[in-house]
């Protein structure tokens, strides 16, 4: 009888462990998203859905998601007898997983506030994450080209279609997820030489933003997306497949 | 014959600095084995190779017959318990379980359970928040009920008050015995623990220095006891590991078999032959004291 390869099993408990550990961060962003919006029934001011909130502070989770992955999650599945090719396999499943869950939830919440303003006739409406398309400002300057790189995505269009729109969300989660992840690796493995693996994140990041911003058709610039997500998977690979795991 | 584990040549290096050197055994399936060596010696070098948790520069490693290192079939057969910093640990007690039932094949939730009961461990604490002593039971409970056909475990036992550790000592034999595996001991606290032990290794600044049976290994030896002047004389010539005296009695430890005419002339001048202990050589072999 063939059983079910063990990385699936390691991708599902991945899953929920990172999915636990979702819950109360979601309930905080949601808590400052609630809070921060309050006051546009007195301003009149259209109401911003939790979709964009989502989608500006989600970024940062998964990116710290997916440093621990390679810091916690990686040494104690190996020091239970797993394989660090099982867990590699496993982690891409998992956080993938993960990506979309995010998104859908908050497409969820944030279509629930539609119909409420739908219903309530609200006059100034309510902006999602179109809105986005105008706010990355590209400063050249070094440091706010990777905050407002990491911060503001410059993948997202509705006028794709909101399916679409919605997994292109989650590609971009799983990327910020890799890119934790391919940090993490890299620290984990060489300790301080790991911070050369920081100029190599800003320069993907730019390249990320240069494939999405050169006017190429949409499935070019997506496919330049997976490629470079597959490069990074491929560094991370490199790095992690025969390391040592400090006790 | 496979054997538990085959470790050839086997040499590991930090940088310049040498953890093991060549270093060459077997193991067989089954028995029980102590594994001794002063701080530093390279023990935990040694069983992180076996665990899969690193690699070695040089040589070849074999567990049940395959090389470990990234083999899923044998990491799993393979479970190392050691002495960890667990501040961080958040995890219940109960999830802990839980999780080596999922990944280790031959995990016995009941026995574990029976374990937790016998070491009055709280299910639903989480690690970080038990004590020290309860930490060690927890993962020695996991590295028993786990009944890899490897079980390591390296000074797991620190923590653990001596009533805790009788019953660990207790539960590893009688577990040993009914579900047979290769279980290594690598520990400071040898004169508690040598009855465990079927074999004996004796590690070195990174060199295996000697590997027999636990049996042959304290009959290298022997105390002597008796008058302090029919003691001295007798030991004259021979090599001296310890000696102590209370008023006129004597008892000295020497290292090295002893003749049959030897014990027969210790007899005749009424002096007490003993066994030497696992302790004593060790000390002797390893240079100085722990």
């Amino acid at each position: 009888m063939k059983t079910k390869p063990i990385y699936l099993k390691i991708a599902s408990d991945v899953f929920w462990f990172q999915l636990k550990w979702t819950i109360p961060f979601f309930s905080i962003i949601l808590l400052v998203h609630l809070i921060q919006n309050a006051p546009v029934f007195t301003k009149g001011q259209p109401l911003q859905d939790f979709l964009l909130t989502s989608y500006i502070s989600s970024n940062i989770y998964m990116f710290i998601i997916g440093i621990i992955s390679a810091a916690v999650f990686l040494p104690f599945y190996v020091k239970n007898g797993l394989t660090r090719k099982d867990y590699f396999k496993s982690a891409i499943l998992g956080s993938s997983g993960l990506a979309v869950a995010l998104v859908l939830a908050s497409a969820m919440i944030a279509g629930i506030e539609h119909l409420v303003i739908q219903m309530i006739d609200f006059p100034y409406g309510i902006e999602s994450i179109n809105v986005l398309q105008d706010a990355k400002d590209t400063d050249n300057n070094v440091i706010a080209i990777i905050v407002t790189g990491m911060l503001f995505s410059p993948i997202i269009d509705p006028g794709h279609g909101w399916v679409l729109t919605l997994f292109l969300f989650s590609v971009n989660l799983f990327t910020y997820f890799v890119m934790g992840w391919m940090i993490g690796a890299a620290f984990y493995r060489m300790k301080l030489i790991g911070f050369a693996v920081l100029a190599l994140f800003i320069f993907l990041l730019r390249i990320r933003d240069i494939i999405w911003e050169s006017g190429l058709p949409l499935y070019a610039s997506m496919a330049g997306l997976f490629v470079l997500i597959g490069i990074m998977l491929w560094i991370i690979k490199l790095l992690s497949r025969r390391v040592t795991i400090k006790l | 014959m496979t054997f538990a584990v085959e470790v050839k040549d086997v040499s590991l290096n930090y940088h310049e600095v040498a953890a093991l050197k060549n270093i060459s055994f077997t193991l067989e399936k089954g028995k029980i084995y102590g594994l001794l060596g002063r701080n530093g010696a390279g023990k935990t070098s040694l069983l992180s190779l076996l665990a899969s948790l690193r690699e070695q520069t040089g040589g070849t490693i074999r567990i049940l017959g395959d090389a470990p290192f990234e083999n899923p079939e044998v990491m799993q057969d393979v479970v190392f318990i050691y002495e960890k910093d667990n501040k961080d640990e958040s995890e219940k007690v109960i999830g802990m379980l839980k999780f080596a039932e999922r990944y280790r094949p031959h995990f016995n939730m009941d026995y574990a359970m029976d374990l937790v009961k016998g070491f009055n461990l709280p299910l639903n604490k989480a690690v970080k928040k038990l004590s020290k002593g309860q930490q060690s039971a927890l993962f020695v409970t996991i590295g028993l009920a786990s009944r890899c056909p490897l079980t390591i475990f390296d000074e797991a036992y620190l923590g653990m008050d001596a009533p805790t550790r009788e019953i660990f000592y207790k539960e590893l034999l009688e577990d040993q015995s009914n579900h047979p595996r290769t279980i290594i001991i690598s520990t400071h606290l040898v004169s508690e623990m040598d009855y465990l032990f079927d074999e004996v290794l004796i590690i070195d600044k990174g060199t295996l220095i000697l590997q027999e049976e636990n049996e042959t290994l304290i009959s290298r030896g022997a105390t002597i006891t008796g008058t302090a002047n029919e003691v001295d004389q007798f030991v004259k010539g021979l090599r001296k590991l310890n000696e102590q005296q209370l008023g006129n009695t004597k008892r000295v430890v020497i290292y090295g078999a002893l003749s049959k005419e030897q014990r027969n002339e210790a007899k005749e001048k009424g002096l007490e032959v003993g066994v030497i202990s696992l302790q004593d050589l060790f000390i002797h072999l390893t240079g100085e004291g722990m």
